[in-house]
């Protein structure tokens, strides 16, 4: 159950009197029953339209960019790794976030809940959480759905569905699932043969618009110039419709990750032609954990993963 | 986590099999495994002209997209050739290069790239017939696997 | 003209016939996205409810053009230019695709300076248009100016009356187009003209549920841009291509070199003004440095300079901006800007 939008109010509220943070950022209804959308908060009437319910997909530590002035972030797990990742890495002093954890067992993949309606979107009334499913209210009435068939695919992986690291809990601690170290989402690319796998990523790469949705909806990717908006030199070609330039884009970027992915499929969910981009996240996040032991953002002590490759460290991956 | 092959070294380099040759995008530390080349050169030592070397001053220095890129360029395969650990002329460098390409392993293993078109070896300034023997041996397998295309 | 019929079982005859004197480009979906792209000798286009999940502009306005090739020779350097235009049909666009046609002719041709890339493949192409039979969610065309049984720009229009298409042709080379296979068509009769009528006031009543208001467009700009609910918008805008690339009259486009010592080709390709460094300058300085500032470029260019300049609104109520990560919905703001 993570409907929290009354503690959550209930929090910023108190955080913004008392002037511990000058800007809360949590999520607001969006334009559907089904969707939520970023919402920033700074005054009391501002912080009536936050809410958290399986709706609050997006990661919000996507706008934590070198804050001057104390925020706090309604944080689930995955936006708390992120924030742990981008604070290690010197996008935000810790003293400036505060992170306001929030319990979480998957929020809603938009796509794989309307396609189990059999009437329009637009005839949504509400949508909530009850137990382990999630009930569409339609023009006839509740329609009930396991939670697992209309939540994003990596929340069916996830190992921090309770905040590794935040400064306050909202909502009961859930146990990680199972799935986070067993990896079948990866069961698919395991099985298929190299040839198969090259065939599979040229026919997802090839799809690619560049619109860069997935490097702008990440956490990770703050680089004030990205790789692939360099011309000397040019790594990836640039433009969409160009197979080799979409290859070393993705590629590039996964490689990028490697060892800071929190795994919260903002990337995925934003891709406007469906690649399936965390298969690529995940099989770097099983290498990454296999051989250096190491998973982003799930301890404030933790070092960053170029770190470990020094001779002093060489002994954990030798 | 040693990234030393064995290796079998075939005396002379192996005559073309067909028109066709391979390119090997060979990434050389300047200070051990260039070096090593130049001695094998210098030694006449022949070894695979399928090779082009581009001299880094440490493979420290290789980012992974200089990998990639290579293969998006038309490379057929690519060699990373780093000082033994311990011994790199800036320390840690190699320590670095070691991890970094673990990495890059994986993402060709992902990619559905042969794991024998791109190798991390180490090889010294004193190298030079291992040089040869790894460049040779990894245009037979480049021969072998057929060229590389990125279309 | 007088309206003609075609059953659908001679849609492939049709199609074999045009595509023996044109490049034909019909909606396909590949991997699981539907796009326009030729359709190979045979191949079916993909004609049921819903629109492509890319605009249609791309057969005209690719997402990558190479405009010019150059080669280093041993007697001087050789420059090409790129011509790949040819006589193409666009089959099956749907009306909100057509009608963004106008917008992008008028701002490629705006102040009589062409964009030859552009009017190449503009001028030797014939728009087949099909109407809907049931609005797509999102779907707004008539808030947008779009009409929805016979859409502007369009050579020929199709509407979908059970097992056939009620066809009526709009221009010179819409009867072009009938007469590749004109023994496939025949006269609509009473019963097929009502039919086609009563698909069209269907279709009209069920877009009215999804109707929104972009009267006076440049008015509702201002004020949109000077409301609460702006500060929210902007603040949790990305920055990412999705709204532009999707968009059937977003137009922008970025000119780069992509070469190497031997060769070359100057390409353009799309860009986007929500990008961060759109405005980016030589020297660092960024005229438009936060999504405030490049949202209000958007806003104002589709719904206020765009009118006055081009004397459309640049939106065509397809709805495919709601695909924005962070539901930003910029002609519901608009409409709602008044209540």
């Amino acid at each position: 159950m993570s409907d929290h939008t009354e503690a959550v109010r209930a929090r910023a509220k108190q955080l913004l009197e008392s002037g511990e943070v000058k800007r809360v950022i949590g999520h607001a209804r969006g334009t559907t029953p089904y969707r939520s959308a970023p919402h920033f908060a700074t005054t009391a009437e501002q912080v009536d339209d936050l809410i958290h319910d399986v709706t609050c997909a997006s990661n919000l530590a996507v706008y934590v960019a070198k804050p001057t002035e104390p925020v706090a972030v309604i944080a689930k797990g995955c936006d708390a790794r992120s924030l742990v990742t981008i604070i290690n890495e010197g996008q935000a002093v810790r003293g400036t976030v505060r992170i306001i954890g929030v319990s979480c067992e998957g929020k809603l993949d938009e796509g794989r809940l309307l396609r189990q309606l059999d009437f329009a979107p637009r005839q949504v009334k509400s949508v909530r959480e009850e137990g382990d499913e999630v009930v569409v209210e339609g023009p006839a009435g509740d329609v009930r759905l396991p939670r697992d068939s209309v939540v994003m695919v990596n929340c069916t992986y996830c190992r921090a569905r309770t905040p590794a690291v935040a400064d306050e809990q909202l909502g009961e601690p859930v146990p990680p699932r199972d799935e986070a170290d067993t990896y079948p989402d990866l069961g698919g690319l395991d099985a298929m043969t190299e040839a198969g796998r090259a065939e599979f990523w040229h026919a997802q790469f090839e799809k690619c618009i560049r619109c860069y949705a997935c490097r702008n909806a990440c956490p990770s990717c703050f680089c004030p110039e990205c790789f692939v908006d360099e011309y000397h030199p040019q790594w990836a070609l640039h433009g969409g419709g160009q197979f080799r330039g979409n290859w070393m884009w993705n590629v590039g970027r996964a490689q990028h990750l490697a060892g800071r992915c929190s795994a919260c499929g903002s990337c995925q969910r934003g891709c406007p032609v469906d690649i399936p981009l965390m298969l690529l996240n995940r099989w770097m996040e099983r290498a990454t954990h296999e051989a250096f032991d190491h998973l982003a953002g799930m301890s404030e002590q933790q070092k960053q993963l170029a770190a470990l490759f020094r001779k002093s460290e060489a002994k954990s991956h030798e | 986590m040693a990234e030393q092959q064995s290796v079998e070294a075939p005396a002379e380099a192996p005559a073309p099999a067909s028109e066709w040759r391979p390119t090997l995008l060979a990434y050389l530390c300047n200070w051990c495994s260039y070096a090593g080349a130049n001695l094998a050169g210098a030694s006449r030592m022949p070894y695979d002209a399928s090779i082009r070397v581009i001299r880094v001053p440490c493979s420290g220095r290789v980012d992974p997209l200089m990998i990639y890129k290579a293969f998006e360029r038309g490379a057929d395969g690519v060699l990373v050739g780093g000082c033994h650990l311990g011994d790199c002329h800036y320390a840690e460098g190699n320590y670095a290069c070691q991890g970094r390409m673990a990495l890059v392993k994986a993402m060709l293993a992902a990619a559905g790239i042969d794991e024998k078109r791109f190798r991390l070896e180490w090889i010294s300034a004193s190298e030079g017939s291992i040089f040869q023997a790894v460049v040779n041996e990894m245009s037979e397998q480049l021969r072998e696997l057929g060229p590389f295309g990125l279309e | 003209m007088d309206r003609l019929k075609i059953p659908k079982s001679r849609l492939a005859e049709w199609l074999g016939r045009l595509q023996a004197q044109a490049a034909v480009y019909a909606p396909v979906e590949q991997v699981g996205v539907r796009s326009f792209r030729r359709l190979a000798s045979g191949e079916a286009p993909g004609l049921e409810c819903g629109n492509t999940d890319t605009p249609m502009k791309e057969v005209l306005f690719p997402p990558t053009e190479r405009l010019v090739t150059w080669q280093r020779t041993p007697d001087g350097l050789q420059v090409t230019e790129v011509d790949t235009a040819e006589p193409t049909v666009i089959f099956g666009a749907r009306p909100c695709d057509v009608t963004g046609l106008t917008f992008l002719d008028r701002a490629f041709r705006l102040g009589g300076i062409e964009d030859p890339y552009w009017v190449r493949r503009r001028d030797q192409t014939t728009v087949v248009s099909l109407c809907c039979p049931h609005p797509v969610p999102g779907c707004f065309g008539p808030s947008a100016g779009v009409n929805e049984t016979s859409p502007e720009g369009a050579d020929v229009v199709l509407t979908e009356i059970d097992e056939a298409y009620v066809v009526e042709v709009k221009s010179e080379r819409g009867q072009a187009a009938i007469d590749a296979a004109r023994e496939a068509f025949t006269p609509a009769t009473e019963e097929d003209l009502a039919a086609a009528q009563q698909a069209g006031e269907t279709l009209v009543a069920e877009l009215a549920e999804q109707a929104i208001n972009l009267d006076e467009p440049e008015a509702r700009a201002q004020e949109f841009l000077q409301s609460a609910a702006w500060e929210q918008v902007w603040n949790r805008c990305l920055s990412c291509g999705i709204c532009a690339f999707l968009c059937p009259t977003c137009h922008c486009f970025d000119i780069c070199d992509q070469s190497c010592r031997g060769g070359g080709e100057r390409i353009r390709c799309y860009d986007t003004c929500s990008s961060k460094i759109y405005t980016k300058q030589a020297g660092g300085h960024n005229a438009r440095p936060t999504a405030r500032e490049r949202l209000t470029q958007r806003v104002m260019h589709k719904f206020s300079y765009g009118p006055q300049r081009l004397g459309v609104i640049g939106c065509v109520g397809c709805g495919r901006c709601r695909r924005c990560p962070v539901d930003i919905d910029l002609q519901m703001e608009l409409s709602e800007v008044r209540g």
